[in-house]
């Protein structure tokens, strides 16, 4: 089945850049609340560091990036925020390059301040990384779908 | 249900909220240091950051099944100037939800 | 409290052991005399590393994947100094990581890792590590800016630790 893809915010709307973008492309299906995106493990030993050992916290600056941009789209606050947490992490074995890793997030707690998400990462089909990440809207303008003063809370934990 | 009294309160809070979840021992902090006119934010006090007061309502809304809506700077000036102040308001919150149910 | 730094024998084995290199490698200083089944380690990440033009163009930030990264790095000296185990090794879990300064290339950071519910060391001979946990903290001017509870997953090689003569007497600050 073909995927939907209604990119409206983007790696290009990242604070980070190259070197540093751990995201290649983003899609988003129906469910607004999460995001898939996907990064390949290169031989590019600027972003890489060794190709031939890349290591799962990658993986975990891949999710955070990934949640940054669909906390974007959710929110409007410029920059999508920082990362101040991690938790329930498990990481794989170091990888080589080159691999395609698949990635996932969805919100499981949003707030004016504080949104958590639970991300995966996976290489061919296996599961390679997963972590629950807590990113901190510092930049937080009250502008946006949730802004104004008001705040949106969801609790729906899963 | 929990049924809570304010001494479990206290002691949840401290105990659960504070101690174990911020991992205070690494700043040097004993369980026994903290008293109701610890100051939570100030330099005076305990010095924690904004990250740390994020990780207090995250962990009070899970220990005392509360849901906190309005996080602005006001409510945690307020609300977690001090242990007793944060006692204060988990036994406020957990009292209304007790009379309108 | 003396500290060894990279250009002492005995510090420049155990960063040798630990098998990452620069710009990948986030310990330039040990304290000789940590506390028990721990080390205290410390790092200044430096202002031209490659990864800050892009974290952030004109606001350079430490990235916490690598505070993180460095975390680990701090845990395997632990293991190193304290229990004579030196084997190749990765992070497979982390539990309370938080993030709660920004931290800036130049600043001067100690970290300190902790070991807990080390399994099945045995010392030089015969190691049968498998998981490492440690609980580590990294302070800047003895604030506490990050910490996390990390587990390693080490692979159990019995590698024999080279001789070092540690013929220094220099004392240099961390």
């Amino acid at each position: 089945m073909a995927e939907r893809r209604r990119v409206f915010a983007g790696v290009g709307e990242l604070r980070q850049k190259r070197p540093f973008v751990y995201v290649d492309r983003v899609w988003q299906e129906d469910d607004a609340l999460s995001l898939k995106g996907v990064v390949t493990f290169d031989t590019s030993r600027e972003r890489f560091f060794d190709p031939e050992s890349v290591p799962g916290i990658f993986a975990l600056e891949a999710l955070a990036q990934l949640s940054g941009i669909l906390l974007l789209r959710l929110t409007g606050y410029p920059r999508g925020g920082l990362l101040v947490g991690l938790d329930d992490v498990e990481l794989g074995e170091l990888r080589r390059a080159p691999a395609d890793v698949h990635l996932y997030v969805h919100v499981v707690g949003l707030s004016s301040r504080l949104s958590r998400l639970r991300g995966t990462a996976h290489i061919d089909g296996c599961l390679w990384c997963r972590a629950l990440l807590a990113i901190h809207h510092q930049y937080a303008a009250g502008r946006g779908a949730f802004g104004g003063g008001g705040v949106y809370e969801i609790h729906n934990a899963r | 249900m929990t049924t809570w009294t304010e001494g479990a309160i206290r002691d949840a809070i401290c105990n659960t909220v504070l101690f174990e979840g911020l991992e205070l021992d690494g700043l040097g902090v004993k369980l026994e240091d903290l008293k109701g006119e610890t100051m939570l934010l100030s330099e005076e006090g305990l010095a924690l950051d904004s990250v740390d007061a994020l990780e207090i309502i995250v962990a009070v809304q899970k220990v005392f099944g509360l849901s906190i809506p309005n996080l602005d700077t006001a409510f945690f000036e307020k609300n977690l100037r001090t242990v007793d102040t944060l006692v204060d308001y988990v036994v406020a919150s957990l009292n209304i939800t007790f009379e309108t149910a | 409290m003396r500290s060894i730094t990279q250009d002492e024998p005995r510090c420049r084995a155990i960063l040798e052991a630990l098998r990452q290199r620069p710009p990948f490698l986030f310990i330039d200083a040990l304290d000789f005399r940590s506390p028990p089944a721990a080390a205290v380690a410390h790092f200044t990440f430096p202002e031209e590393a490659p990864y800050f033009e892009g974290h952030f163009p004109g606001d350079p930030v430490v990235p916490g994947v690598l505070l993180v990264e460095a975390m680990a790095q701090a845990t395997r000296c632990a293991l190193y100094l304290y229990l004579g185990v030196s084997a190749p090794g990765y992070l497979v879990r982390i539990e309370g990581c938080r993030f709660q300064k920004l931290v800036r290339p130049g600043e001067r950071l100690t970290l300190r890792a902790t070991i807990e519910d080390a399994e099945g060391l045995t010392g030089w001979a015969g190691t049968t590590v498998r998981m490492v946990g440690a609980r580590c903290t990294v302070f800047r001017s003895g604030k506490r800016v990050a910490r996390a509870r990390v587990t390693l997953h080490m692979e159990a090689l019995p590698v024999p630790l080279p001789e070092v003569s540690d013929t220094s007497n220099k004392s240099k600050g961390g």
